[in-house]
C-alpha cells in the first residue's frame, strides 16, 4: 500500500474526528517525503480543503446544522488576524512562538481532560 | 465578542503557520461555552475561505505537487466521511477527554518538530 495513501488517509480520519489536525499530519508528511517547503505547505492546503468541506457536510447533516452568528463572528476575527499574522511572520522568532504555543496547548489538553 | 477576538488569534496563529485549530476549538469551548463538535465545525468552516485564498496563490506560483494531493485526497475525503460520522455519534463526555489526549500529544509532537528543525543549519 502506497504511504501516500496511508497518510492521506490518516489526515482524513484525524481532520474529520478533530476538526483540525489534518494539516499538520499532511505538512510533516511531505516534508519527510523530501518535499520542499513552499510546496509542502501549498500541497497540504490543496489536500485538506476537500476533507474540510466533507467533514463539514457531515456534520451539518448530523448535528442539525451550524452556529452562523459565531461562525460569522469567529471569521471576522479571522480575517483580520490573518492579516495581522501575515505581517507578523519573520518578525517574531518562530521558536518562540511555538514554544509558548504548544505550552499553550498542553495547558488546554489538560484541562479539557481534567474539567468536567 | 469574545468570540472575534478568539477569531483574530485564530487568524494569526494561522497565518504565521503555527496551527489555530488546535487553539480555537478549546478556545471555543472553553471561553465562549460552544460545545466541541460546534466549535469543531465553526474551526473546519473557518479554515475553507482562506484556504481557498490560499490556493488561488499557490496555483498561480505552481507550487502545488497535483500528483500527490490527489493521492492523499481521494483515500483522505473516504476517512474523512468515517471520522465526522464517528465523532456525530461519538459520546461527548469521551469525545472531549479524546480531545485532551490529542491536544498534548499533537502539542509534544509539534514541539519536538519544531526544536529539531530549529537545531538544523
Amino acid at each position: 500500500m502506497k504511504k501516500t495513501y496511508i497518510y492521506g488517509s490518516l489526515c482524513g480520519l484525524v481532520n474529520g474526528f478533530f476538526g483540525t489536525g489534518g494539516g499538520v499530519i499532511a505538512v510533516y508528511t511531505l516534508q519527510k517525503s523530501g518535499m520542499d517547503k513552499r510546496s509542502c505547505n501549498a500541497t497540504a492546503v490543496s489536500i485538506i480543503l476537500p476533507l474540510s468541506i466533507i467533514s463539514v457536510i457531515v456534520y451539518f447533516l448530523g448535528n442539525k446544522g451550524i452556529d452562523f452568528f459565531l461562525l460569522a463572528k469567529v471569521i471576522t476575527g479571522g480575517v483580520v488576524g490573518g492579516f495581522i499574522g501575515g505581517k507578523l511572520l519573520g518578525k517574531i522568532k518562530y521558536i518562540i512562538i511555538a514554544r509558548v504555543y504548544c505550552a499553550m496547548m498542553v495547558v488546554a489538553g489538560v484541562t479539557m481532560l481534567i474539567r468536567n | 465578542m469574545v468570540e472575534v477576538l478568539l477569531g483574530v488569534i485564530f487568524g494569526i496563529l494561522s497565518g504565521m503557520g503555527i496551527g489555530g485549530g488546535t487553539f480555537l476549538i478549546p478556545a471555543l469551548t472553553i471561553f465562549s461555552g460552544v460545545s466541541q463538535i460546534g466549535a469543531q465545525a465553526v474551526c473546519l468552516v473557518a479554515f475553507i475561505p482562506s484556504a481557498i485564498v490560499s490556493l488561488i496563490v499557490h496555483i498561480k506560483n505552481k507550487r502545488i505537487n497535483y500528483k500527490t494531493s490527489i493521492r492523499y485526497s481521494i483515500p483522505g475525503c473516504i476517512f474523512a466521511i468515517i471520522g465526522a460520522v464517528a465523532v456525530v455519534f461519538f459520546p461527548v463526555f469521551w469525545l472531549k477527554k479524546l480531545f485532551g489526549v490529542f491536544l498534548v500529544a499533537f502539542a509534544i509532537f509539534q514541539l519536538v518538530w519544531v526544536e529539531k528543525q530549529n537545531k538544523k543549519p
